[in-house]
Protein backbone atom coordinates (compact mmCIF):
# COMPACT_ATOMS: atom_id res chain seq x y z
CA UNK A 1 0.00 0.00 0.00
CA UNK A 2 1.68 3.26 -1.29
CA UNK A 3 0.39 6.30 0.64
CA UNK A 4 -1.71 8.52 -1.19
CA UNK A 5 0.94 11.73 -0.36
CA UNK A 6 3.33 10.07 -2.27
CA UNK A 7 1.01 8.64 -4.85
CA UNK A 8 -0.18 12.06 -5.44
CA UNK A 9 3.57 13.30 -5.89
CA UNK A 10 4.11 10.86 -8.67
CA UNK A 11 1.39 11.16 -11.00
CA UNK A 12 2.97 14.05 -12.75
CA UNK A 13 5.63 12.14 -13.33
CA UNK A 14 3.91 8.75 -14.64
CA UNK A 15 1.39 10.77 -16.80
CA UNK A 16 4.65 13.14 -18.55
CA UNK A 17 6.42 10.15 -18.89
CA UNK A 18 3.89 8.31 -20.50
CA UNK A 19 3.19 10.56 -22.83
CA UNK A 20 6.36 11.02 -23.90
CA UNK A 21 5.97 8.25 -25.47
CA UNK A 22 3.02 8.90 -27.76
CA UNK A 23 -0.33 10.86 -27.71
CA UNK A 24 -2.71 8.96 -25.96
CA UNK A 25 -6.81 9.36 -24.90
CA UNK A 26 -7.23 9.40 -20.89
CA UNK A 27 -8.43 6.06 -20.61
CA UNK A 28 -5.91 4.48 -22.58
CA UNK A 29 -2.68 6.59 -20.27
CA UNK A 30 -4.92 5.36 -17.17
CA UNK A 31 -4.95 1.69 -18.24
CA UNK A 32 -0.81 1.79 -19.57
CA UNK A 33 -0.05 3.72 -16.07
CA UNK A 34 -1.42 1.39 -14.15
CA UNK A 35 -0.33 -1.86 -16.31
CA UNK A 36 3.59 -0.20 -16.39
CA UNK A 37 3.25 0.18 -12.19
CA UNK A 38 1.46 -3.22 -12.30
CA UNK A 39 -1.11 -1.83 -10.21
CA UNK A 40 0.31 0.26 -7.70
CA UNK A 41 -0.22 3.81 -9.91
CA UNK A 42 -4.19 3.57 -10.58
CA UNK A 43 -5.97 6.25 -11.90
CA UNK A 44 -9.90 7.24 -11.67
CA UNK A 45 -11.62 9.56 -13.30
CA UNK A 46 -11.37 11.59 -9.99
CA UNK A 47 -7.45 11.72 -9.53
CA UNK A 48 -6.99 11.88 -13.87
CA UNK A 49 -8.69 14.57 -15.19
CA UNK A 50 -7.96 17.22 -12.97
CA UNK A 51 -4.33 16.51 -13.22
CA UNK A 52 -4.56 16.43 -17.34
CA UNK A 53 -6.58 20.18 -17.19
CA UNK A 54 -4.22 21.55 -15.00
CA UNK A 55 -1.13 20.23 -16.99
CA UNK A 56 -3.03 21.54 -19.97
CA UNK A 57 -3.81 24.91 -18.87
CA UNK A 58 0.22 25.19 -17.69
CA UNK A 59 0.99 24.78 -21.05
CA UNK A 60 2.49 21.16 -20.50
CA UNK A 61 0.11 19.35 -22.70
CA UNK A 62 -1.92 19.76 -25.43
CA UNK A 63 -5.26 17.80 -26.27
CA UNK A 64 -7.08 17.28 -29.12
CA UNK A 65 -10.39 15.04 -30.26
CA UNK A 66 -9.62 12.25 -32.75
CA UNK A 67 -10.88 8.99 -33.77
CA UNK A 68 -10.02 6.39 -31.63
CA UNK A 69 -9.72 2.88 -33.18
CA UNK A 70 -12.70 1.67 -31.45
CA UNK A 71 -14.64 4.69 -33.74
CA UNK A 72 -15.33 6.80 -30.90
CA UNK A 73 -14.21 10.29 -30.60
CA UNK A 74 -11.72 10.63 -27.58
CA UNK A 75 -9.35 13.67 -26.64
CA UNK A 76 -5.86 13.09 -27.15
CA UNK A 77 -2.78 14.38 -24.79
CA UNK A 78 0.58 14.98 -26.72
CA UNK A 79 3.51 16.30 -24.60
CA UNK A 80 4.16 19.94 -25.36
CA UNK A 81 7.92 21.29 -26.31
CA UNK A 82 7.43 22.71 -22.29
CA UNK A 83 6.48 19.52 -20.89
CA UNK A 84 9.76 17.98 -22.42
CA UNK A 85 11.24 20.71 -20.75
CA UNK A 86 9.84 19.99 -17.71
CA UNK A 87 10.08 16.04 -17.73
CA UNK A 88 13.90 16.00 -17.54
CA UNK A 89 14.30 18.24 -14.31
CA UNK A 90 11.28 15.88 -13.04
CA UNK A 91 12.83 12.61 -13.44
CA UNK A 92 16.08 14.11 -11.73
CA UNK A 93 13.93 15.10 -8.70
CA UNK A 94 12.45 11.83 -8.40
CA UNK A 95 16.06 9.63 -9.24
CA UNK A 96 17.47 11.74 -6.64
CA UNK A 97 14.84 11.30 -3.90
CA UNK A 98 14.78 7.77 -4.64
CA UNK A 99 18.26 7.46 -4.29
CA UNK A 100 18.21 9.35 -1.27
CA UNK A 101 15.79 6.99 0.21
CA UNK A 102 18.08 3.95 -0.47
CA UNK A 103 21.16 4.75 1.41
CA UNK A 104 18.56 5.56 4.80
CA UNK A 105 18.90 2.23 6.85
CA UNK A 106 16.73 -0.64 5.86
CA UNK A 107 15.09 0.88 3.08
CA UNK A 108 17.55 -0.69 0.64
CA UNK A 109 16.94 -3.98 2.01
CA UNK A 110 13.10 -3.71 2.80
CA UNK B 1 -25.30 0.34 -23.20
CA UNK B 2 -26.11 2.89 -20.82
CA UNK B 3 -26.42 6.71 -21.78
CA UNK B 4 -22.60 7.81 -20.33
CA UNK B 5 -22.99 11.76 -21.45
CA UNK B 6 -26.52 12.14 -19.79
CA UNK B 7 -25.39 10.85 -16.72
CA UNK B 8 -22.12 12.74 -16.68
CA UNK B 9 -23.65 15.77 -17.64
CA UNK B 10 -26.25 15.47 -14.28
CA UNK B 11 -23.35 14.48 -12.08
CA UNK B 12 -21.58 17.70 -13.68
CA UNK B 13 -24.66 20.56 -13.45
CA UNK B 14 -22.91 21.84 -10.70
CA UNK B 15 -19.54 22.59 -11.86
CA UNK B 16 -18.63 25.97 -12.31
CA UNK B 17 -17.34 26.59 -15.72
CA UNK B 18 -18.68 28.24 -19.30
CA UNK B 19 -20.82 25.89 -20.64
CA UNK B 20 -19.03 25.19 -23.38
CA UNK B 21 -16.47 23.99 -21.83
CA UNK B 22 -18.18 21.49 -19.21
CA UNK B 23 -20.02 19.93 -22.20
CA UNK B 24 -16.54 19.28 -23.71
CA UNK B 25 -15.75 17.76 -20.08
CA UNK B 26 -18.42 15.49 -19.80
CA UNK B 27 -18.04 14.51 -23.21
CA UNK B 28 -14.46 13.57 -22.73
CA UNK B 29 -15.14 11.95 -19.17
CA UNK B 30 -18.73 9.90 -20.53
CA UNK B 31 -15.88 8.45 -23.10
CA UNK B 32 -13.83 7.57 -20.22
CA UNK B 33 -16.09 5.82 -18.84
CA UNK B 34 -17.68 3.94 -21.56
CA UNK B 35 -13.98 2.73 -22.26
CA UNK B 36 -13.90 1.29 -18.99
CA UNK B 37 -17.25 -0.03 -19.33
CA UNK B 38 -16.53 -2.23 -22.85
CA UNK B 39 -13.38 -3.37 -20.65
CA UNK B 40 -15.75 -4.68 -17.96
CA UNK B 41 -17.54 -6.52 -20.07
CA UNK B 42 -14.62 -8.30 -22.13
CA UNK B 43 -13.38 -9.17 -18.80
CA UNK B 44 -16.25 -10.83 -18.68
CA UNK B 45 -18.61 -8.86 -16.09
CA UNK B 46 -22.65 -9.00 -16.96
CA UNK B 47 -24.22 -5.19 -18.30
CA UNK B 48 -25.38 -4.50 -14.78
CA UNK B 49 -21.47 -5.29 -13.07
CA UNK B 50 -19.99 -3.39 -15.64
CA UNK B 51 -22.00 -0.37 -15.20
CA UNK B 52 -21.71 -0.77 -11.32
CA UNK B 53 -17.94 -0.80 -12.04
CA UNK B 54 -17.25 2.06 -14.05
CA UNK B 55 -19.62 4.40 -11.77
CA UNK B 56 -17.66 3.29 -8.67
CA UNK B 57 -14.35 4.36 -10.36
CA UNK B 58 -15.43 7.39 -10.99
CA UNK B 59 -15.18 8.22 -6.94
CA UNK B 60 -17.25 11.08 -5.26
CA UNK B 61 -19.10 13.24 -7.45
CA UNK B 62 -18.83 16.88 -5.42
CA UNK B 63 -15.11 15.39 -5.15
CA UNK B 64 -14.69 15.28 -8.87
CA UNK B 65 -16.63 18.57 -9.20
CA UNK B 66 -14.13 20.22 -6.56
CA UNK B 67 -11.06 18.97 -8.27
CA UNK B 68 -12.35 20.26 -11.86
CA UNK B 69 -13.02 23.33 -10.49
CA UNK B 70 -9.65 23.63 -8.93
CA UNK B 71 -7.64 22.43 -12.24
CA UNK B 72 -9.79 24.73 -14.43
CA UNK B 73 -9.13 28.05 -11.67
CA UNK B 74 -12.62 28.70 -11.18
CA UNK B 75 -11.88 29.59 -8.01
CA UNK B 76 -9.46 32.18 -8.10
CA UNK B 77 -11.50 33.20 -11.28
CA UNK B 78 -14.50 33.83 -8.47
CA UNK B 79 -12.13 35.62 -5.94
CA UNK B 80 -11.88 37.91 -8.97
CA UNK B 81 -15.46 38.08 -10.37
CA UNK B 82 -17.50 38.00 -6.93
CA UNK B 83 -15.32 38.34 -3.88
CA UNK B 84 -12.56 40.40 -4.69
CA UNK B 85 -14.25 43.47 -6.15
CA UNK B 86 -17.32 42.78 -3.78
CA UNK B 87 -15.61 43.09 -0.65
CA UNK B 88 -13.72 46.39 -2.03
CA UNK B 89 -17.08 47.63 -2.66
CA UNK B 90 -18.61 46.86 0.84
CA UNK B 91 -15.83 48.50 2.81
CA UNK B 92 -15.62 51.39 0.54
CA UNK B 93 -19.39 51.62 1.25
CA UNK B 94 -19.09 51.58 4.77
CA UNK B 95 -16.25 53.85 4.85
CA UNK B 96 -17.94 56.52 2.89
CA UNK B 97 -20.62 56.43 5.42
CA UNK B 98 -18.69 57.00 8.34
CA UNK B 99 -16.47 59.94 6.63
CA UNK B 100 -19.92 61.57 5.29
CA UNK B 101 -21.49 61.22 9.02
CA UNK B 102 -17.80 62.93 10.55
CA UNK B 103 -18.26 65.61 7.68
CA UNK B 104 -21.60 66.59 9.42
CA UNK B 105 -23.68 65.03 5.99
CA UNK B 106 -24.78 61.95 7.48
CA UNK B 107 -28.74 60.95 8.25
CA UNK B 108 -31.81 62.79 8.07
CA UNK B 109 -34.88 62.09 10.18
CA UNK B 110 -38.37 61.26 9.00
CA UNK B 111 -40.60 61.25 12.18
CA UNK B 112 -44.46 61.41 11.52
CA UNK B 113 -45.53 60.59 15.00
CA UNK B 114 -46.72 57.97 16.72
CA UNK B 115 -44.55 56.25 13.48
CA UNK B 116 -41.07 55.76 14.64
CA UNK B 117 -38.84 57.71 13.16
CA UNK B 118 -36.66 56.83 10.04
CA UNK B 119 -33.34 57.67 8.82
CA UNK B 120 -32.81 58.62 5.38
CA UNK B 121 -28.69 58.39 4.51
CA UNK B 122 -28.87 61.02 1.36
CA UNK B 123 -25.53 61.86 0.89
CA UNK B 124 -24.86 57.77 1.38
CA UNK B 125 -27.42 56.59 -0.87
CA UNK B 126 -26.81 59.31 -3.33
CA UNK B 127 -23.20 57.90 -3.95
CA UNK B 128 -24.27 54.15 -4.15
CA UNK B 129 -25.27 54.11 -7.20
CA UNK B 130 -21.50 55.51 -8.36
CA UNK B 131 -19.85 52.60 -6.02
CA UNK B 132 -22.65 49.87 -7.34
CA UNK B 133 -21.50 50.81 -10.92
CA UNK B 134 -17.68 50.69 -9.84
CA UNK B 135 -18.34 47.14 -8.53
CA UNK B 136 -20.21 45.72 -11.51
CA UNK B 137 -17.52 47.32 -13.96
CA UNK B 138 -14.89 45.71 -11.78
CA UNK B 139 -16.49 42.21 -11.75
CA UNK B 140 -16.96 42.60 -15.72
CA UNK B 141 -13.17 44.06 -16.43
CA UNK B 142 -12.39 40.29 -14.87
CA UNK B 143 -14.83 38.25 -16.44
CA UNK B 144 -18.15 38.23 -14.38
CA UNK B 145 -21.11 37.25 -15.86
CA UNK B 146 -24.21 39.11 -15.27
CA UNK B 147 -24.83 38.11 -11.98
CA UNK B 148 -21.43 38.46 -10.56
CA UNK B 149 -21.88 41.90 -11.52
CA UNK B 150 -25.13 42.05 -9.59
CA UNK B 151 -23.97 40.38 -6.86
CA UNK B 152 -20.80 42.54 -6.72
CA UNK B 153 -22.87 45.46 -7.00
CA UNK B 154 -25.08 45.04 -3.93
CA UNK B 155 -22.45 43.07 -2.05
CA UNK B 156 -22.61 45.95 0.96
CA UNK B 157 -26.02 45.25 1.46
CA UNK B 158 -25.91 41.58 1.32
CA UNK B 159 -23.89 41.84 4.76
CA UNK B 160 -26.81 42.59 6.61
CA UNK B 161 -29.76 41.49 5.02
CA UNK B 162 -28.00 37.64 5.23
CA UNK B 163 -26.69 38.41 8.81
CA UNK B 164 -26.99 41.20 10.71
CA UNK B 165 -30.59 41.72 9.61
CA UNK B 166 -31.67 38.49 11.05
CA UNK B 167 -29.73 38.71 14.34
CA UNK B 168 -30.87 42.33 14.58
CA UNK B 169 -34.29 41.48 14.18
CA UNK B 170 -34.36 38.28 16.43
CA UNK B 171 -32.29 40.61 19.46
CA UNK B 172 -35.60 43.08 19.11
CA UNK B 173 -37.93 40.35 18.73
CA UNK B 174 -36.84 38.95 22.17
CA UNK B 175 -36.91 42.21 23.93
CA UNK B 176 -40.28 42.58 26.03
CA UNK B 177 -41.94 44.96 24.02
CA UNK B 178 -45.42 45.02 24.30
CA UNK B 179 -47.04 46.58 21.37
CA UNK B 180 -46.10 44.78 18.44
CA UNK B 181 -47.39 46.87 15.70
CA UNK B 182 -44.42 49.29 16.74
CA UNK B 183 -42.23 46.87 16.57
CA UNK B 184 -42.93 45.40 12.84
CA UNK B 185 -43.06 49.15 11.72
CA UNK B 186 -39.73 49.32 13.24
CA UNK B 187 -37.84 46.31 11.63
CA UNK B 188 -39.71 46.94 7.97
CA UNK B 189 -38.46 50.54 8.44
CA UNK B 190 -34.57 49.17 9.39
CA UNK B 191 -35.05 46.80 6.20
CA UNK B 192 -35.78 49.36 4.01
CA UNK B 193 -32.96 51.84 5.80
CA UNK B 194 -30.29 49.23 5.71
CA UNK B 195 -31.30 46.69 2.99
CA UNK B 196 -33.56 48.18 0.41
CA UNK B 197 -33.28 51.39 -0.40
CA UNK B 198 -29.20 51.11 -0.50
CA UNK B 199 -30.01 47.59 -2.15
CA UNK B 200 -32.02 49.57 -4.86
CA UNK B 201 -28.90 52.63 -5.29
CA UNK B 202 -26.46 49.97 -5.68
CA UNK B 203 -28.77 47.97 -8.43
CA UNK B 204 -29.46 51.08 -10.34
CA UNK B 205 -25.84 52.31 -11.04
CA UNK B 206 -24.77 48.57 -12.33
CA UNK B 207 -27.76 48.61 -14.65
CA UNK B 208 -25.85 49.81 -17.45
CA UNK B 209 -23.06 47.60 -17.18
CA UNK B 210 -25.53 44.40 -16.93
CA UNK B 211 -26.64 44.61 -20.69
CA UNK B 212 -24.05 42.85 -22.06
CA UNK B 213 -24.87 39.50 -21.49
CA UNK B 214 -21.01 37.93 -22.50
CA UNK B 215 -18.65 39.07 -19.86
CA UNK B 216 -15.65 41.62 -21.11
CA UNK B 217 -11.90 39.43 -21.67
CA UNK B 218 -10.34 39.52 -18.15
CA UNK B 219 -7.45 41.66 -19.00
CA UNK B 220 -4.96 39.19 -16.79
Amino acid sequence: MIDPGIKRGSAELAVLSVLAEQPLHGYELARRIGERTEGVLRFTLASLYPLLYRLERRGSLAGEWKTAPNGRKRRYYRLTARGRRQLAPLREQWLRYFDALRRLPGVADA
Amino acid sequence: MPDWRRLVSRRLHRLDVPPERRDEIAREMAGFLEDLYAERLRLGDSPRAARRAAIAGAGRWPDVVRALERAEGSVTHRLKTLWLPGLAVSVTAQGLLLALGELGAGGEVVWHPPQPPVLFFWPWLLALPLLGAAGAAWSRWQGGTRLERVLVAVFPVLAPWAVLFPVGAARVLSLDIPTSEKLLVLLVSALLNWVMLPAAALFLGALPLLRRSDPATPAA
